[in-house]
This record gives C-alpha cells, structure tokens and sequence, in this order.
C-alpha cells in the first residue's frame, strides 16, 4: 500500500547567519498517489526535498510525516531503522561504494540486517543485475560508464522491495532506450507492488509519463498538479 | 645484553693480569677480544699458583689462531669448569699436541691444524685454503703458520654461550713452545702437561683467572694482587660500571621510546582524521541507505583497532626480526649472544598504545555520526 507523505512549515536554511533559505514548503500532501515527479532549474532545492522526505538531515524546522508519523521527531536509531525498511533511494551521484563489486553494491542495504547476506537475496541481486544488463563479473565500479552505475545504483534501491522509492535523476545517465527500459520497470514495479514513486527529473520523457508533478523554483513549490485541494502553498 | 654478559663474566671468578686496563683484561678473558695485555711477571705468577684456598689457578696465553678461531693456550682444569666438568665429545688434552674446541668450531674430533701466529680474523672475512695460500706470502711475519707444531683435536667442549665457544684450546706448554719458550717445566718433565710448573722454566702469561675455594679467598686474593705489579678483580666490578653506563644508555632510550609512542599517538590521531576525510563519503551513503549506528560504529571502530593491532604486531615482528639480525651480527663478532625479550616497559608501551587507539576508536565513531549525511554526500 501506497504511503502518505505531509509536509508542514519545512524551511532549510544554508548555514551561517545570513543563511540563504534553499528549500521553503509551508505545506504539501501526497495521500493515495502513487507516483510524483519534481523537476525545477538546478539549484531549485529539488535534491533537498527528496533528502528532506528521505529523512537524511539530522534535524529541520518542520514536519516531515510519512504515514502520519513525523520523521524528524524519530530518535536517530529509529529514522535510520525506517530507512532501511522504507526506503530505496537513488542518488544523483550513485554513492556507490568503489571499493565493493558490483554485487556486493547492489547487496549492501541487506547486510544491516544480518551479518551473512541471505541466499535468497544474492540471487535477486543477480536477477536485477540481469534484467539491467549490469555485469557482475570483471567489473570494477570505479571503471564503469555511467549508465552502468546508474542501473546499479537502481538495482541496489529495488533490492530490498521498499514501499518508498526516492530516485534523484534515475535517467539522467541512460540513453534513450536504457532510459525508457529503467522508467518502466520503476513504473512497473511500483503499480505491481503498490509502491510510491517519487521521481526528480528533468527528462521530458519521465514529465510526460507521469501526471502528478511538482514544480520547484527558488526552493519554493511554484506548481503542484497534485489533485488534493489542500495543498496550500503551491503557486 | 646485561643478561647474556652477566652470565658470560660469571664463570670466571678472579682474574689476574698485569697492572693495567681491568677492561681490557676482562675483554680479553671473557670475550676473547684481543689487546696488546702486558705479562704478568712470573714472580707474581709463581706466588699466585702456590696460593692455598684455590680449586685452580689457571694462566692463560693468547696470540695465535686457526682461521677465524682463536687459538687458547690454559690448562685442564681451567677447560672442565668452563665445560662443567663433562666434555661434549672426546677427551681433555693429554699431551702437548692435544687441542680441545669449543662448542662451535666448524671442525672435528681428529681432525690436525697447525696454529698461525696471530688474531684469528672474523668469519666473513676469512679466506679459503687456496686463498690462503696466495695471501701467505703477503700476510708475512705477522701472520704465519707454525710449521712442524700440527695439533690433533681430541676433544669438544659444552656450549658455554661465550666466546670460548668458538676458540680453540691447547696447553699453555704447547703455546709457549711454539713461541720457543719455556714451556713450565723442566727438561726432565718436558713432556708434563698441567700443574705443578717448575718454577725455574715458567713463562710470563697474559691473565690468570682464579677458581677460589670460598668468598673469603677470593676477596682476599682480589685484594693481595691488585697492586704495583699486578691487577686483579671480579669481573662483576667492571661489569657493574658498565651496567650504569648502559642504564644511562636505558633512559635515553626510554625517553626515545615515549617520544617515538607519542608520535605513534599522533600518527594515530593523523590517521584517523585522513580516514575521515577519506571515508567519510562511504558511510555517509550507508548511513543513507539506513545503516544502524552499530553497524556503522562497529564499522569504525573495527577499523581503526585493526589498523594499530596489525600495526602493533607488524611493529612487534619488525623489531625481533632485527633484534635477531643485530644479535646475530654482534655474535659473529664478538660470540655474545644477546637475549631478546618483551620488558614490562615494552608490553606497558604497547598496551598504551592499544588503550590510546582504543579511546580514540570509541570516540571517532560517534564524531562520524555528528557529521552532516547530506553534506558529506554532496562530496561524492
């Protein structure tokens, strides 16, 4: 089942005092949809919603509630701990691990909870790897294109089959037709597996395919075509 | 070092040698490093071998060698209590032309040498047969062969763990004889080997060493000979004036040893900040992904107690790796063998170090965990 996002008075500040406010929502609410897509100008604070939704600041002014349950009023250990069981996140950058293989980057969500990564899981991996076309063997990550490490890095955030799915630019480094295959499978398995899609980008093919879209400018929500009324806010 | 000397100086109670340089003499006796010694006159020597309270008196005559073992002129008793009475193989000599070796000499019961006049020269630098041959000519009046004085080894001595161990002994009659002395006895007992000498045909030696009979004697003896003419002491005495030397040595050490750990510390402290810098990235994304802090703590801690164990135990092997080749490199010339062990100074400083890096490992995780995920992410 789909989660329910809310957001109410989130303002990020850049550090110092005279800090610039880089992300301004006073109130946004995402309850029963499915799929979202926030696009913006780069620098807009589209990076920093997701990281805000994701839980990933120590602490902000606001609330961030997923299923009515303010993230940031969670201890340390807890948000960490819903992390790991809620989320599948996709980074601009990949933040994958050089130093692990390829299979060990896609597995590394599932070894927080145990110490031995489960059998069932290694086959996933490999599974996903195959249906990305990612090569497991005699690769290392530091000399792979980056369209390989963007398959991975999609492969590591389906491994654990989160209800959330955070992808910060999930087509950015793919060609056409990878990026085409990489957007139908996020589509595909949110829609099988209930899951909420929430999708930065500014590729007017991913624009296109969802409906609900949220557009950011100056930190600020400038445009939401999100049906609920209350979103308030919104330009 | 204090070890290995003590126990070396130990096994020879008094000793006696012409006035001059006790260091030198105890050099000389106990570690066989050769010095131009003055002779003990034999008046001296002829009132210290009719001492009563004696086990034994036994001159000692140096000067010659066979390739890099020196060549030992004593007597019998003087061989039995280094060997502790029992021979390792064969006998004691019986005749002049007897030889016993030490535990270490590369040769064997039967075997005949013939002497060279002079310093036996260090392993390394010693020359093969053939070699010798071509040298022996430019080696010249200083070193060279007593011909016609062959002597047939007969017997090996026990490990002594000193430098007796690679010597070769021979009666003190044979060694004056091949210098065309008297050989301490007369004519009609020239074949004698041993005590009692005739006092009319005894030759001057180097260094007596004393066996006395009890504490009293050998103070006493200790006392009465070093004089005008003669030296005497325990060896004990310079011992101990090296031993203060070498404690002074210690504290320098030391010292240098906890400058040396607080820039292990340091280095610790540098390593772990390059780790940070370096890795801050990595947990960062694992922290993202919903890492636990126990995960993420036991992370790095394990890594930086890893680095210092290994450290530790790498810097453990390093040092007796090259306690053992100093050891060997000092026993090749001067045949002491340096005991290498772990002090409670050693084990206090490396259990420090380990504490220190203990501390600070259960500190840098938690320093980690204050740092900005989102920051440190936008590094990447």
């Amino acid at each position: 089942m789909s989660k329910s996002l809310e957001i109410q008075n989130l303002k990020i500040n850049t550090f110092g005092i005279n800090g610039q406010t880089i992300l301004d929502v006073p109130y946004f609410n995402l309850e029963g949809e499915r799929e979202l897509v926030i696009s913006g100008a780069s620098g807009s604070g589209k990076t920093t919603f997701l990281y805000a939704i994701a839980g990933l600041f120590l602490k902000l002014n606001g609330k961030v509630s997923w299923n009515r349950s303010n993230l940031y009023n969670l201890a340390s250990v807890e948000r960490d701990k819903w992390r790991s069981q809620n989320l599948g996140m996709i980074f601009q950058n990949f933040q994958l691990l050089d130093e692990l293989s390829v299979l060990d980057n896609i597995l590394v969500p599932t070894g927080f909870d145990s110490f031995f990564c489960p059998k069932d899981m290694i086959y996933k991996a490999e599974k996903l790897a195959d249906e990305f076309s990612i090569s497991i063997h005699n690769s290392t990550i530091a000399h792979m294109s980056r369209g390989e490490k963007q398959r991975i890095a999609l492969a590591r955030a389906l491994i654990k089959d989160a209800p959330i799915i955070l992808a910060d630019e999930p087509t950015a480094s793919l060609d056409e037709a990878n990026a085409r295959n990489i957007l139908e499978h996020l589509r595909k398995i949110s829609e099988e597996g209930d899951k909420t899609l929430i999708i930065v980008s500014h590729d007017p093919a991913v624009m296109e395919q969802i409906d609900n879209k949220l557009l950011l400018e100056h930190g600020k929500i400038i445009k939401n075509t999100l049906p609920t009324i209350s979103n308030v806010g919104a330009a | 070092m204090r070890q290995t000397s003590a126990a070396v100086t130990n096994q020879f109670d008094v000793i006696i040698g012409a006035s001059g340089s006790k260091t030198d003499l105890l050099l000389a006796t106990a570690f066989l490093q050769s010095k131009s010694l003055n002779l003990i006159p034999t008046e001296q020597m002829i009132d210290i071998l009719a001492e009563d309270g004696l086990d034994f008196a036994a001159p000692i005559a140096f000067g010659d060698s066979y390739k890099s073992s020196p060549i030992i002129g004593t007597i019998a008793p003087f061989i039995n209590h280094l060997s502790k009475d029992k021979l390792l193989e064969g006998k004691i000599f019986t005749t002049h032309e007897h030889a016993v070796i030490g535990a270490n000499v590369k040769l064997k019961v039967g075997d005949v040498i013939t002497p060279t006049h002079g310093e036996a020269m260090p392993e390394d630098e010693h020359h093969d047969e053939d070699e010798d041959e071509e040298h022996h000519e430019d080696e010249g009046a200083h070193n060279h062969e007593h011909v016609g004085s062959e002597l047939t080894i007969v017997g090996r001595m026990q490990a002594t763990a000193t430098a007796w161990d690679n010597a070769i002994i021979i009666p003190i009659e044979m060694m004056w004889e091949i210098h065309g002395l008297a050989n301490g006895h007369s004519e009609a007992n020239e074949e004698n080997i041993g005590l009692p000498f005739d006092n009319e045909y005894l030759t001057e030696a180097s260094v007596m060493v004393l066996k006395p009979k009890s504490i009293a004697a050998a103070y006493r003896l200790r006392s009465e000979y070093d004089e005008h003419q003669t030296t005497a002491f325990f060896p004990a005495e310079i011992m101990a004036e090296f031993y203060m030397l070498m404690g002074d040595a210690r504290q320098i050490l030391t010292l240098m040893g906890y400058i040396v750990e607080a820039l292990v510390i340091i280095s610790i402290l540098i390593g772990i900040s390059i780790m940070f810098q370096l890795f801050s990235r990595q947990f960062a994304i694992l922290r993202a992904l919903g890492a636990p802090r126990l995960y993420i703590y036991l992370a790095i801690w394990g890594y930086i107690m890893s680095i210092v164990v290994v450290g530790i135990i790498s810097g453990l092997l390093l040092a007796y790796g090259t306690s053992f080749l100093i050891n060997d490199y000092i026993q090749s010339r001067v045949n002491i063998s340096i005991v290498t062990s772990l002090s409670a100074a050693e084990i206090w400083m490396m259990l420090m170090a380990l504490i220190i890096a203990a501390i600070l490992a259960f500190f840098a995780p938690l320093a980690m965990m204050q740092q900005s995920i989102t920051k440190q992410l936008a590094r990447g």
